[in-house]
């Protein structure tokens, strides 16, 4: 088991060698999240929370299973990955033994509502119901059932100019925000509390004909939330 | 697919825990078997080391069936007939 530290370098060269989908289908929203963004993330559960290592880890709708490697190679005790897409989980398979992390994840091709029981960490980059309205409500309401932390990653409404030239600038690329009103609300509601709420880029290349530019840059809001 | 991950696994159509295990392959892990719902007898398939536990609407006859039929001297003859979303019933009563 892996104890020490990992350098972050190290980790977003693993997390690159995970192939994404060969086809993503706009209606699940289907884009591999960037080896940047990803290991923010995994870092911020991993060494300012301490939610990854020696830790039970889930990744509800993984898609290739850059999160669920992540946590792998972090050192979590055990990874679940459930996608709902036969091919995105045979690839994520495949990266797992690209990688040598096959022995430490277990991947579910099925709908999230496989998954009984409950898990130290839940991590999960939802469908941001941008295709499918309410499709994220879904997995916070699983996610809050199954896991006693939760790092979820949602769309952020924040658009302006000065606010994405920021997150540009500074040298951890992440600024700590307040939560959406909705949100809040909708996990309290869950019995779930917000601990955390960090602001990053994300920058996906041109995948689907909607997409006009050929990046595509927004912000998304990273929740850490507490569980029932 | 370890058999530890039984211990996580509901049916997730009618949510129901714990789930059967049929394995019919193994090495490291089960490479191929079946998982069983015993409440309303869904079946579903491993296949290459991972379950797929799918919806209804997104599994396929063409790919499921004969699968099924692979291995159906070693599955209960409850499943075989009355087994959803697919079975053999129809094929089991032309039997004299």
């Amino acid at each position: 088991m892996q104890k020490r530290l990992i350098r972050k370098l190290d980790l977003e060269m693993l997390l690159s060698q995970v192939e994404p989908h060969p086809s993503p289908k706009p209606s699940l929203e289907q884009y591999t999240i960037p080896a940047d963004v990803a290991a923010t993330i995994l870092y911020i559960a991993a060494y300012t929370h301490n939610d990854i290592v020696d830790k039970t880890v889930l990744d509800l709708g993984c898609g290739t299973g850059r999160l669920a490697l992540g946590a792998a190679f972090l050192g979590a005790k055990q990874v679940v990955g459930v996608d709902i897409d036969k091919t995105a989980i045979k690839v994520a398979c495949e990266n797992s033994v690209k990688t040598g992390l096959k022995n430490r994840v277990q991947w579910i091709a099925a709908d999230i509502d496989v998954v009984h029981g409950k898990f130290d960490t839940v991590l999960q980059n939802p469908p941001f119901g941008v295709q499918r309205r309410k499709a994220d409500r879904k997995f916070l309401e699983k996610a809050l059932e199954v896991g006693e932390i939760i790092y979820s990653l949602h769309k952020s409404s924040r658009k302006d100019k000065v606010f994405i030239k920021k997150l540009k600038t500074r040298g951890t690329n992440i600024v700590s925000v307040s939560p959406s009103s909705f949100i809040e609300k909708f996990v309290g509601e869950h019995g779930g509390t917000i601990r955390a709420v960090y602001a990053m880029l994300m920058t996906v290349p041109h995948m689907f004909n909607f997409h006009t530019k050929r990046k595509h840059e927004f912000v998304v809001d990273l929740y850490v939330i507490k569980g029932e | 697919m370890k058999r530890k991950l039984m211990e996580i696994l509901a049916c997730p159509i009618d949510k129901h825990h714990p789930l059967e295990l049929l394995v019919f392959e193994e090495k490291e892990e089960i490479v191929e078997g079946l998982i069983i719902c015993p409440k309303c007898l869904r079946w579903y398939p491993i296949r290459d080391e991972i379950p797929e536990m799918l919806p209804d609407e997104l599994r396929k006859e063409n790919e499921d069936l004969p699968f099924f039929k692979k291995w159906k001297e070693k599955i209960p003859d409850e499943i075989l007939v009355e087994g959803k979303p697919f079975n053999l019933k129809s094929e089991m009563q032309k039997k004299p």
